[in-house]
């Protein structure tokens, strides 16, 4: 154990370096042992911050007993020398001593200035401390015959840091823990809280308590004894820590390789300064480069040295790693013994090249540095010779180094020489000039370096420096899957992690450590606290000015614009441009990608957790003041630019009310901010729905409903405006039931427009559910409220949506009724919607009564008025559209054309029970063409959303399409679960039209698999839908195919009966197939040959309409027509054929029946 | 059975079918109310007196045109009579022809037509009217 010893510290005066312990400079005589070498941080005059801090309660004990035999003065000084000795612990650790209560000492570590690592800075502090209680011990023991003995508290939390009166302190729960656990603490023992363990586990041993119970603690608290701490020197133990994959970084690698090849070729120096931001992977590039090593097969090794975070006065620790680890020597071995190892490490090397006397002088100094030095050798310490010492000590090291590469090339990896003393950088800076040896030097840096020493390693040849940037998002996104599945741990958000994490492999690690620890499958949001550490710090070494930009521009988002800025730079004097600069110099911020309509560019953090860092450390009163101004900011700049713009508003407008009322900011304040919340919210739920972007309305929607506090007309405005984007987005029941609310709100205040809307509502979404006769209700209810009333847009909407459904359930009296009051209003108000759906529905009866001209002409009408209105309407007309030339043009191209359009428009703007029934239509038209694979993809798609919205009506249509595709597969029992099951729920819609379709496809499949009277059967149900809705061009379909089952059944007669009607009912409709259905009707029951004209007839209509199942059904029936007439050749060649068409359209059972009749 | 009621209903129907409502209100009680059902409109409500009359004609005729009804069977039932009706129209911008089966109970008083009850199928027309599921031949069937 090495705790809290002093570590070596160059000499204030001459820089020199001094030995462990030392108390003199080994060079001038100054003393060392005063002040501690690094400053105490000083408060940054900021305002209040939010900060995680690692806080230190020391309390003195054992003296009060003591104390009345002592005179007062004497008590004092003794307590004083106590505690001044362990502020000099704090302080060397690089915390901030708050405040001496007493005998008690209260430090900080991370506020104001925080450390990547301060709780380790904290608990080695306290180390300090008990060590220095010993020290003081045996002075106080000898004085006053009695000692004196320490307990410490170490705890980290969240606090809120700033000037309380007079002096900056840190005020939270996480002080209160540490004082507490101080007092629980044994006598010269240190107690630490739950986080200071878990974030110093690697280098301190600890021995878990019972959790305590704390005075002012409701819930016991969990405590860890501090046993001891590992060296400095230690490697971080590896033991839970996930190893990072090399990933993305064969270039850097490369190039590194590439140098040390050409410094062993040329045998020349060379230095290689990595420099980028912490985590981003220096070390692991650099432990790549020492893996493989050797590999080519040129002899080279690597010595390493790292800066330590902590205690600047360090000086060389670098070099004194290097040459502990090459001479053998151990962190405890005396004086003696390191001369010995240095000397037979060394002087064989040397004395190779030199006398052995000079070589013993090289080594003199270097075992100075290592606390080892020959008294008889010590120097003489002049101004000049002070200089000397120097060059001679550089020059040993030089030559040392010199001798280690004389046999191979050497790697002196320098790590983190950003905390480097300025002994060490010259030293490095040095040998890259003077060294004479293949000697490849890699330092490794953080970007403060180059601030500095900003002229770091250029305009020479013999170094470089190599910017290592963040891993590009797919390496980071493939070093984050590889990390997870190293630790087992799941994560469905691996993209999320990957772009939280901004490419840097030690974010990832981190935080795939954070989920594995907590097994959490979605933990991105909350930062690790050795993350967190590290971003802290680097904000904490920015200038003020700067600093106060990063935390305005936190409030403004991951991207900014800079004059969003300008009112900061305004208050604070500060100098915009010049700042900002030094903040993309920094690698804090980098310009945006864009700009905007002024040609201002965008700015951007580098790192989003550097924002969200910076974010968390503003006060939650101060987020919400920054909040709104940014928010008024917006407002006044941009006006309203569409929904993004007002979208952004709301947002910090809504996070200004919500840390108002976090912070408990004074009340009139705090509703001013939510009442601009509530109304930002509500206008960009508005931009929202305008452009169809429904989750995003719902989103602000709700966002503003939370906002509410007993605005009831606003309530209701909001709910009803969530129910139309719930609807949109399929989610019926929810719409239906804020409709209701709001139907009650507006009945109870005679508000009969608005009611008779809602009944309209209403009725449209029980519609979309399929509950015809309630949504049927909801429009009478609606139309009786107000059709007495001025014409009004709901009044036209009522009556185009009930003739609507009317037209669905096949009542032309009351659809065309209700369609020419809508088309009338709709004109007298100039409504092209309502226009719109009146010619739709006049094309469709104009269809069904088999007017086919005036059916296109009227849809036609439809998706142009349409067009003039809006997309949601653009979809329903083109749908009509394409359903009319599907079925009464029997233009599949056509229809396909138009489903397709819809289709992407119905996507586009989110209209989900349009794509289901699209995606239907178009699995309808691949069957025809006999293309399954369309068929099932689109049917499942279709499927799929109607399952996932819970449109449960709406599966009838992809039912239809998966049926026949089981019928296909001749899996006849699941075909007709699936068409049963069609045919119910399309009852249930009242959709006939779908009824008879679920019907027919039935009675193929019963048909087929040989039950023709239940096919005979069902055919009768679909004729009765036919006849019930005025389905005239499907009831020609629907005797032909009874005429197929007669034929099959051997029923002549009844196959006449059919084939006649089918072709009676044909000639009162235009309608393609029906007429090709009719023609195959009357080609089963004509004599020969007539028969044979007609199936011949069909089967070229069938091919020219593009469906060649029904051509391959003619041809089969050919075959049998001829079979029977005795003309077995051809029949048999008709059959084949048959046989050959049903392969290649994959309709194996129909194949081989056709080939089962060739062969009879 | 009253042939004089039948007879009223007749002509009623065919002065509905003129379209002159102040003929059709020569057949009609002060008192006359009808009662459109959810199945057989979009606007279902009940009409009263001479006012609804003229309110329902014109509503109707706002939307169709050609408005007729075809009285295809009756039976009567004392003062009351139930009568099938064919209703035909055509839409009056399309020019569509459609048709509605309505099934009618009117009570007659004092010659003229008090009530009319509407209904969707012949079942609860009978019932109201307190005839038998099979009521028999109809006193009057539409050549």
């Amino acid at each position: 154990m090495a705790c809290g010893t002093a570590l070596t510290a160059n000499c204030p005066s001459c820089g020199t370096p001094a030995p462990a312990g030392a108390r003199f400079c080994i060079s001038c005589g100054t003393a060392l042992g005063g002040a501690p070498a690094s400053a105490a941080p000083q408060p940054a005059a900021t305002s209040e911050e939010r900060r995680t801090v690692t806080v230190l309660f020391a309390d003195l004990s054992g003296y009060t007993s003591v104390a009345e035999r002592l005179d007062h003065e004497t008590v004092k000084m003794l307590i004083e020398r106590c505690l001044n000795r362990f502020a000099e612990e704090v302080e060397r650790f690089g915390g901030r001593v708050d405040k001496f209560i007493g005998d008690n000492v209260m430090a900080v570590f991370g506020a104001p200035v925080a450390h990547e690592d301060d709780p380790e800075r904290a608990v080695r502090a306290a180390f300090g401390m008990h060590a220095a209680m010993a020290e003081l011990n045996s002075d106080i023991a000898a004085q006053f015959g009695f000692d004196l003995a320490l307990r410490v508290g170490v705890n980290t939390g969240e606090v809120l840091a700033g000037r309380v009166g007079d002096s900056y302190t840190v005020l939270g729960d996480a002080v209160n823990v540490a004082a507490r656990l101080q007092s629980a603490a044994p006598l010269g023992g240190t107690l630490v809280g739950e986080r200071t363990q878990r974030l110093t586990a690697k280098v301190v041993s600890y021995r878990e308590l019972e959790p305590l119970e704390l005075k002012g603690k409701a819930e016991r608290v969990s405590a860890w004894e501090a046993l001891a701490v590992g060296s400095l020197e230690q490697e971080p133990a590896p033991a839970t820590r996930l190893t990072a994959p090399l990933i993305g970084r064969d270039e850097e690698l490369a190039r590194l390789e590439g140098l040390l090849e050409r410094v062993a070729r040329e045998h020349a120096p060379h230095l290689v300064t990595i420099v980028g931001q912490a985590g981003v992977g220096k070390s692991r590039l650099l432990a790549e480069l020492e893996r493989t090593l050797g590999e080519d097969g040129t002899q080279s090794r690597l010595l390493r040295g790292r800066c330590l975070a902590f205690g600047q006065g360090v000086v060389y620790w670098p070099l004194i790693e290097m040459i502990r680890s090459e001479c053998g020597i151990a962190e405890g071995d005396d004086p003696a013994t390191v001369r010995e190892r240095l000397n037979e490490r060394l002087l064989p090397l040397l004395s190779a090249h030199e006398e052995a006397d000079q070589a013993e002088r090289r080594i003199a100094p270097i075992a100075r540095l290592l606390g080892a030095a020959d008294s008889s050798r010590e120097p003489v310490a002049d101004k000049q010779e002070q200089q000397d010492a120097r060059e001679s000590f550089f020059g040993a090291v030089r030559v040392v180094i010199e001798a280690l590469a004389a046999q191979e090339a050497l790697v002196l990896a320098w790590e983190d020489i950003h905390w480097a003393d300025e002994g060490t950088l010259d030293l490095i800076d040095y040998l890259s000039r003077w060294l004479r040896a293949p000697v490849l030097q890699v330092c490794l840096a953080r970007d403060e370096l180059l601030g500095r020493r900003p002229g770091w390693s250029t305009m020479r040849r013999t170094a470089t420096v190599t910017f290592l940037e963040p891993l590009a998002p797919e390496d980071a996104q493939a070093l984050i899957r590889e990390l997870l599945r190293a630790s087992g741990a799941i994560s469905e958000q691996e993209s999320a992690l990957a772009e939280r994490c901004g490419g840097n492999p030690l974010f990832a690690e981190e935080m795939v450590q954070r989920i594995s620890e907590e097994g959490s499958a979605t933990t991105t949001a909350e930062l690790p606290d050795t993350v967190q550490g590290l971003l802290a710090a680097r904000l904490d070494a920015l200038e003020p000015f700067e600093r106060q930009l990063v935390s305005h521009a936190a409030i403004l988002g991951r991207t900014f614009w800079e004059s969003a800025l300008e009112p900061v730079a305004a208050v604070a004097g500060g100098e915009l441009s010049a700042a900002l600069a030094s903040l993309r110099e920094k690698d804090i911020l980098l310009p945006g990608e864009s700009r905007d309509a002024g040609g201002e560019r965008e700015l951007a953090f580098k790192h989003v957790l550097i924002r969200d860092v910076a974010y968390e450390m503003l006060p939650k009163a101060v987020r919400a003041r920054k909040h709104a101004e940014v928010g008024e900011f917006i407002q006044q700049r941009l006006g309203a630019r569409g929904e993004g713009t007002v979208a952004l508003v709301a947002e910090h407008y809504s996070r200004a009310a919500a840390f108002a009322a976090e912070a408990h900011l004074p009340a009139a304040e705090a509703d001013q901010l939510r009442g601009l919340a509530l109304r930002y919210r509500e206008a960009a739920g508005d931009a929202a729905a305008s452009l169809y972007s429904n989750r995003e309305a719902l989103f602000h929607y709700e966002a503003a409903t939370a906002l509410l506090d007993g605005e009831i007309d606003t309530a209701e405005r909001i709910a009803e405006k969530s129910g139309d984007v719930a609807l949109r987005l399929g989610r019926v029941d929810p719409a239906i039931e804020l409709w209701e609310g709001c139907l009650e709100y507006h009945a109870e205040r005679g508000e009969l427009q608005h009611v008779a809307e809602l009944h309209r509502k209403i009725g449209a979404a029980l519609a979309h559910k399929g509950e015809r006769k309630s949504a049927i209700e909801h429009h009478q209810q609606g139309i009786n409220l107000i059709k007495d009333e001025e014409p009004s847009l709901t009044l036209v909407r009522l009556y185009e949506e009930a003739a609507w459904l009317y037209m669905q359930v096949g009542d032309n009296m009351l659809a065309i009724y209700a369609s020419e009051k809508a088309l009338r209003l709709a004109e007298s108000l100039g409504e092209a919607r309502a226009a719109s759906r009146a010619h739709g529905i006049f094309g469709r009866v104009f269809g069904r009564i088999g007017d086919a001209a005036k059916a296109r002409e009227n849809l036609e009408r439809a998706v142009e008025l349409a067009r003039q209105s809006d997309e949601e309407e653009t979809v329903l007309a083109l749908l009509a559209l394409g359903h009319n030339l599907e079925h009464s043009e029997g233009d599949y191209a056509g229809a396909g054309a138009r489903y397709r359009e819809a289709l992407a428009l119905a996507e586009r703007i989110d209209e989900l029970p349009a794509q289901i029934e699209l995606l239907s239509a178009l699995a309808q038209l691949a069957f025809y063409r006999g293309d399954w694979d369309e068929v099932r993809s689109a049917s499942d798609a279709s499927a799929r959303l109607a399952e996932r919205e819970g449109l449960v009506g709406k599966l009838c249509l992809p039912n239809i399409m998966r049926g026949r595709l089981r019928w296909r597969e001749g899996d006849w029992d699941a075909s007709e679960s699936l068409l049963s099951s069609a045919r119910e729920l399309a009852d249930r819609i009242g959709w006939s039209e779908v009824t008879f379709s679920a019907l027919m496809a039935l009675a193929a499949t019963q048909r087929d698999r040989g039950a023709l009277d239940r096919a005979q059967g069902t055919l009768g149900e679909a004729l009765a839908v036919c006849e019930r809705a005025g389905l005239v061009p499907q009831s020609v379909q629907a005797h032909a195919a009874r005429t197929l089952i007669a034929i099959l059944a051997e029923r002549p007669a009844e196959a006449r009966e059919a084939a006649t009607a089918a072709e009676e009912a044909s000639k009162r409709v235009h309608d393609p197939a029906g007429a090709a259905a009719a023609q195959e009707a009357v080609g089963m029951i004509e004599p020969m040959p007539e028969a044979l004209e007609r199936l011949q007839a069909a089967r070229a209509e069938w091919l020219r309409l593009g469906r060649p199942l029904e051509v391959a059904r003619c041809e089969m029936l050919m075959g049998r027509r001829m079979r029977d007439d005795r003309n077995g050749g051809a029949a048999a060649d008709a059959l084949r054929d048959a046989a050959s068409m049903y392969d290649q359209l994959g309709v194996a059972h129909l194949a081989a029946r056709a080939r089962e009749l060739a062969a009879s | 059975m009253s042939q004089g009621n039948l007879e009223l209903l007749l002509a009623g129907l065919d002065a509905f079918n003129s379209g002159d409502v102040e003929r059709i209100l020569t057949f009609v009680d002060p008192q006359f109310e009808v009662s459109i059902p959810r199945e057989l409109s979009a606007e279902p409500d009940t009409y009263r007196g001479h006012e609804g009359v003229r309110r329902y004609f014109e509503t109707f005729a706002e939307a169709m045109t050609d408005i007729r009804f075809h009285a295809e069977r009756v039976w009567t039932a004392g003062e009351d009579l139930v009568v099938e009706v064919l209703l035909t129209a055509s839409g009056r911008q399309t020019g569509i022809p459609v048709e509605q089966r309505v099934f009618l109970v009117w009570t007659v008083r004092g010659g003229k037509a008090l009530k009319v009850q509407t209904y969707p199928s012949l079942e609860p027309a009978l019932a109201s009217a307190g005839l038998p599921h099979d009521p028999g031949r109809p006193d009057y069937q539409r050549a």
